[in-house]
């Protein structure tokens, strides 16, 4: 058993981070991630006794945060994003957001906060409903009416502009198109970079809206010339995407109670919020489950009537535990998916590709 | 279960089969000759297990910056309603303005089950066909019965209609550059697609409609030069589509293979998997390392038996055929009399010794 | 690959080491070239994560991007290497040789030394290609504004992509593509791609065959990759863990990326400066300095006309590349039948192909003439005893191996032998000059592939490129759409 880090000179911490090194990837490579796991642990410890042991404390410690200049500013983040969303108007995806608030107003969006906001927020709710003048909440989809994937709203919006059908990605755009030229045209906002970067983003996006001269790459809009051409196609899909929507957010409150009204059903593991009754929350979700009729509904909505132990067991757990994918919590990112092959030695110092798809 | 059901499950020594998806199914198409891989393929054998348990593992592992950066193109193309997207087709397929229609697909209500998708992707696709309603679909997920077994595919892709047709659209984070892309990578995107269309024309046909209401035209979009812009180009995969549904067929006469091995014979982990697998011939290429996990093993017994197919085919050729490496080194060196098959390809190794002896004492 | 070359590959099995299949070395190999190992960041067309680079083995400068994605960090990369690139460049011209004036009576001069890069492999060919197309186009003004440097690096890479393109030309190699020029492995050619396992072939360390050290090459935890790709799991354990730290302003962070870089790098320095060594020890082939010659005219003429050039376009026009298409087939056959006069064993690849054969005279006549035309000619002729497969049709012009100058034609072929007739290299008499014409007994070789064969191309002018080309194109100029390419 080599003798623990704290004890070893730099010399020899170095060379047992050079083994451990190579025990990891070897370990990777092999697709042991459990002894990988270990093993980094060790290596962990090892380069921190060397930073210990070289820098020294008075180096100062490197920040746990990233900075990544941006200003932290008074605002706690929802509010931030609240400011943002009040401005589109429509459903909006983190990205668009952070992108508004960084053009419109001072400061960003620190990022990894966002990601965990949908979260944070039903977990607030739940635990006292109503307490907030406003929540940020998710966007439904028309035909399941769960929580449509990586998009934030506001619960003070009328039910019909958070629920989202076929066409209202598009149209959504196109609104938050709109807006944002509406805002870009006042003062003199137009000139920054940003708000230039988000003008242009829209614009390649819509026909008729940018204008024939660009400059270094990323052109000039004229907020009024892009206004109008989103109108433009807005017009061509805006009727039907209302009625879809109107349809669905009747149908919407006829099956869902509060929570779900807010964050979006759910056809798997069973939640009620700690304070809403129980006796009503099973009814609802029963009928739900008939109207949508999906065998797995039906068979959740059956398994909660015929346990309710097991459920309110479930409940207690499953009311603190953080949800991966699906409502409550953003989609998963999709780390391995792209499916690795095996990496012939003879291709990869060729300068094969060693990470794009094959 | 049928006899040769039988005889795959014992094969894969009662473990489960492993799951394919479009890139193995794609690399099924590449050795076609190959026995060992067939049978391993046709049983759904953990092929990279077999190998790591027999000391020869495949490396594989992907740089965590590639998959970022290919999730970050993906993410920018599908952004806001695919607003990326749109743009591309509209401006090389003609997309018209009203076709703006996005079912997600990937996500079903919170329950991720693949069966659950498939079948929402079944009835979407169904309606689509019908009425002609929807434009995009965002990570459908089709089913390809591969030799009995059902796998999964998820088009890292979307499918859509545009005048009455499917595309299948693939996004990758190989750039093209000045209108080129590295052959490579083209060519194993084409046969990754080429799987999709594949998959997709049997739902289709299953739905009742014609396979040609799926185009075997592929949209692919990728980032433009060195930016992170994308651009699209059309792909024709019907080469690729042609030889796939060859292969696929001939996985089903695995049992013929079958019959000439062992009754008892089976790839379950312990002492008698190397023996197990020797049972079953190979016919290792070079080319076997990028598309085969078995490579490795495969190539340690090739140049154990002094096999030329070690050295690559085209080695093998210029060698008129001959096999070993030790036969081919006594016909040049005339310890071996050729049979009269050989006779030719003898007479040209004589004649090659004899120059290269000729040239190096002269040089000496 | 032949026969010839398969049958190599056989004996180094056999013998556990590779076999030679070239007597000389056939490529230009400079004093003090300059070896450029880069890494680029996986999932991008051409991101430049490190670069070692210089021109001797103890002094290798070190080039590292701590953070790829910023464009800053990119372009100060880029720059530090043009400089280094651009003093090379500056610094090889040698001394100005002066040459009998052109055909239209201009000046011509030609530089004595020409620069040469020495890169691993074609991947590290295709990362310096495309690193030139990426910074060509750069301004140096306005937005997203670079050095002056750059541009010119780009293009002066570009234009080393494209001799590269040249067969014959010296200027840039593949480290990799010249060792199996000279050396046949016991291994497949996509495992002769790696680097390490190639020189472990040629040159096995002590107490090492030929297999044992291509198999520890495999290892890339023992032998980084040569590049330009890096190896995932050294990206995912050692480099991100390093990058992010960079992020977060960790200290010494800077100092850790390039500890990491050059212990994936430093390595394939060493293998470099070790196939220049095993290459700098074969003999160079006679007709290498006459091919750096053109080398050193293509150089000549890019640095004198640089100034008042623009980047080269993206695709060619037409003409030029019909011209381009047939000036490299040209080069193609021209380099080969050259590379068999300078070596016997490329020599004797032609002989077993039968459009050359080697033997023995067995009769000869030196003073034969030839009267059947208005006035006499000297054609003497020999019949060589041989044992290759001759292929060659009577009436084949010829020449001879060891003195291109004297050409021949075969007269007839007959059973293991040749009835050859000499036309011409034995001066102007009736009576050839002594010692030209083979005597019996004499070792002789004759080939029919006979290096510059084929006429000077006739192309259209551009102005009057055909219609069914697209018509006449217009002169290239950049646009500010080309210098606006972000990088991702």
């Amino acid at each position: 058993m080599p003798p623990s880090p704290d004890a070893l000179t730099p010399d020899a911490l170095e060379e047992r981070i050079a083994e451990l090194r190579a025990a990891v990837r070897r370990a990777m490579a092999a697709g042991d991630r459990g002894l990988a796991r270990t093993l980094r642990a060790e290596l962990r410890r090892a380069e921190r006794a060397w930073d210990e042991a070289v820098l020294g404390d008075d180096d100062g410690h490197p920040d746990e945060r990233p900075r990544t200049g941006a200003e932290r500013g008074l605002l706690p983040v929802r509010e931030q994003v609240h400011q943002a969303l009040t401005l589109l108007g429509v459903p909006a995806a983190p990205k668009l957001i952070g992108s508004v608030y960084a053009a419109f107003f001072p400061g960003e969006i620190p990022g990894a906060r966002l990601t965990s906001l949908r979260r944070d927020e039903e977990r607030s709710f739940r635990a006292a409903p109503y307490a907030r003048p406003y929540y940020l909440c998710a966007g439904l989809t028309a035909d399941l009416l769960a929580a449509a994937r990586g998009l934030v709203t506001v619960s003070t919006w009328p039910l019909e502009r958070r629920i989202v059908g076929p066409l209202s990605p598009r149209t959504d755009f196109l609104t938050a198109a709109l807006r944002v030229a509406e805002h870009a045209g006042r003062g003199d906002a137009a000139s920054s970079p940003q708000v230039r970067r988000l003008l242009w983003r829209f614009a390649t996006n819509i026909p008729g809206a940018t204008d024939v001269r660009t400059t270094g790459g990323i052109g000039v809009v004229d907020p009024a010339v892009l206004a109008e051409a989103a109108r433009a196609e807005l017009d061509v899909h805006e009727e039907a995407d209302r009625d879809q929507r109107r349809q669905a957010a009747e149908r919407a409150r006829a099956q869902l109670d509060d929570v779900e009204l807010l964050f979006g059903t759910r056809l798997r593991a069973m939640r009620t919020a700690a304070g809403s009754p129980p006796a009503a929350a099973p009814r609802s979700r029963r009928a739900a489950a008939s109207r949508t009729g999906t065998a797995a509904a039906r068979k959740a909505a059956s398994g909660r009537r015929s346990s309710a132990s097991a459920s309110a067991a479930r409940r207690g757990r499953s009311a603190t535990k953080p949800s991966g994918g699906g409502p409550g919590g953003e989609a998963t990112p999709r780390t391995s998916r792209r499916t690795s092959g095996p990496v012939p030695p003879g291709r990869r110092p060729d300068g094969a590709s060693n990470g794009d798809d094959r | 279960m049928t006899d040769t059901a039988l005889a795959l499950e014992r094969l894969r020594g009662g473990a489960p089969p492993r799951n394919h998806d479009a890139r193995t199914i794609a690399a099924l198409t590449a050795n076609p000759g190959c026995a060992r891989r067939g049978v391993m393929d046709a049983a759904g054998v953990d092929k990279d297990a077999v190998a790591r348990a027999l000391g020869f593992p495949a490396q594989f592992g992907q740089s965590q910056f590639a998959i970022t950066r290919g999730n970050a193109f993906e993410a920018k193309v599908k952004a806001d309603g695919c607003a990326e997207l749109l743009t591309l087709l509209r401006d090389r397929l003609g997309l018209t303005v009203p076709e703006v229609s996005y079912a997600d697909l990937e996500v079903v209500g919170g329950n991720e089950g693949r069966e659950l998708r498939y079948t929402r992707t079944r009835r979407l696709l169904a309606r689509a066909l019908e009425s002609g309603e929807g434009t995009l679909f965002d990570h459908p997920l089709l089913r390809l019965d591969i030799a009995g077994q059902p796998a999964y595919l998820e088009p890292d892709v979307i499918a859509f209609q545009l005048g009455g047709r499917f595309h299948v659209i693939e996004i990758k984070s190989f750039a093209v550059i000045d209108g080129q892309a590295e052959p490579d990578q083209v060519a194993a995107a084409a046969r990754q697609s080429a799987v999709y269309v594949l998959a997709l024309r049997r739902l289709v046909t299953e739905l009742g409609a014609p396979a040609d209401r799926v185009s075997h035209e592929v949209f692919l979009v990728c980032p433009e030069n060195f930016s992170n812009r994308p651009t699209a180009s059309l792909l024709d995969v019907r080469p690729q589509l042609a030889v796939l549904e060859r292969q696929l067929a001939r996985l089903t006469r695995v049992d013929r293979i079958l019959e000439t091995l062992p009754d008892d014979l089976t790839f379950a982990p312990g002492e008698a998997l190397a023996d197990a697998v020797r049972a079953v011939e190979a016919r290792y290429a070079p080319e076997c390392m990028s598309t085969c996990e078995m490579a490795f093993f495969c190539r340690d017994e090739a140049r154990a038996c002094g096999s030329t197919g070690a050295l690559g085919r085209s080695v093998r050729d210029d060698l008129g055929g001959v096999e070993s490496i030790g036969t081919a080194l006594a016909l040049a060196d005339g310890t071996m009399e050729p049979t009269p098959d050989l006779a030719e390809t003898a007479a040209q190794l004589r004649l090659a010794a004899r120059l290269r002896r000729e040239a190096l004492d002269g040089a000496a | 690959m032949s026969a010839l070359t398969s049958l190599a590959q056989l004996q180094a099995v056999a013998t556990g080491r590779a076999q030679p299949i070239a007597t000389v070395r056939h490529c230009h190999l400079a004093e003090a070239p300059l070896v450029m190992v880069p890494l680029k960041l996986a999932g991008e067309a051409a991101a430049p994560l490190a670069m070692m680079l210089g021109t001797r083995p103890s002094d290798p400068t070190l080039l590292v991007v701590p953070q790829p994605r910023n464009r800053d960090l990119r372009f100060a990369f880029a720059a530090d290497l043009a400089k280094v690139v651009l003093d090379h460049i500056e610094a090889s011209r040698g001394s100005v040789e002066q040459l009998p004036p052109g055909r239209d009576g201009e000046e011509r001069t030609r530089y004595s030394d020409a620069p040469q890069l020495l890169v691993p492999n074609r991947g590290g060919v295709a990362f310096l290609r495309l690193l030139g197309r990426s910074t060509r186009f750069r301004r140096t003004e306005g937005p997203y504004a670079v050095d002056a440097a750059v541009p010119a690096l780009g293009r002066w890479l570009t234009w080393f992509g494209e001799r590269h393109d040249h067969p014959g030309s010296s200027l840039l190699l593949a480290m990799t593509e010249v060792l199996r020029l000279h050396w046949a492995t016991g291994q497949s050619a996509v495992e002769d791609g790696n680097l390490a396992a190639l020189l472990g072939w040629i040159d096995p360390p002590e107490g090492m065959d030929g297999p044992a050290a291509a198999a520890r090459a495999e290892d890339p935890v023992v032998c980084p990759p040569a590049g330009p790709a890096t190896d995932p799991t050294f990206d995912n354990e050692v480099l991100a863990p390093a990058m992010a730290a960079y992020q977060q302003n960790a200290p010494q962070a800077e100092e850790k990326i390039r500890a990491a870089l050059e212990s994936q790098l430093a390595p394939t320095w060493e293998l470099m400066w070790r196939g220049v060594r095993l290459l700098r020890a074969l003999p160079e082939g006679a007709s290498v300095p006459a091919r750096w010659e053109r080398d050193r005219d293509a150089f000549t003429h890019f640095h004198q006309t640089f100034g008042e050039g623009y980047p080269q376009a993206r695709r060619d026009p037409p003409v030029r590349a019909a011209r381009r298409l047939h000036e490299l087939e040209r080069a193609q056959e021209s380099y080969e039948a050259q590379r068999a006069f300078d070596d016997p064993l490329v020599m004797a690849e032609h002989r077993l192909a039968g459009e050359a054969f080697g033997g023995v005279v067995t009769e000869c006549d030196p003073t034969r003439l030839d009267e059947t035309g208005k006035r006499p000619r000297l054609r003497p002729r020999l019949w060589v005893r041989t044992e290759d497969p001759v292929r060659l049709e009577p009436g084949t012009t010829v020449c001879s191996a060891d003195r291109p100058a004297l050409k021949g034609r075969v007269v007839k072929l007959a059973e293991g032998a040749v009835l050859l007739e000499l036309t011409g290299g034995m001066g102007r008499r009736l009576t050839p000059e002594p010692g030209t014409v083979p005597q019996v007994g004499d070792r002789v070789c004759f080939t029919s592939r006979v290096a510059d064969s084929w006429g000077v191309a006739r192309f259209p002018d551009r102005e009057e490129t055909p219609w069914t080309h697209g018509g006449p194109t217009e002169d290239y100029v950049p646009t500010d759409e080309d210098a606006a390419e972000e990088w991702s």
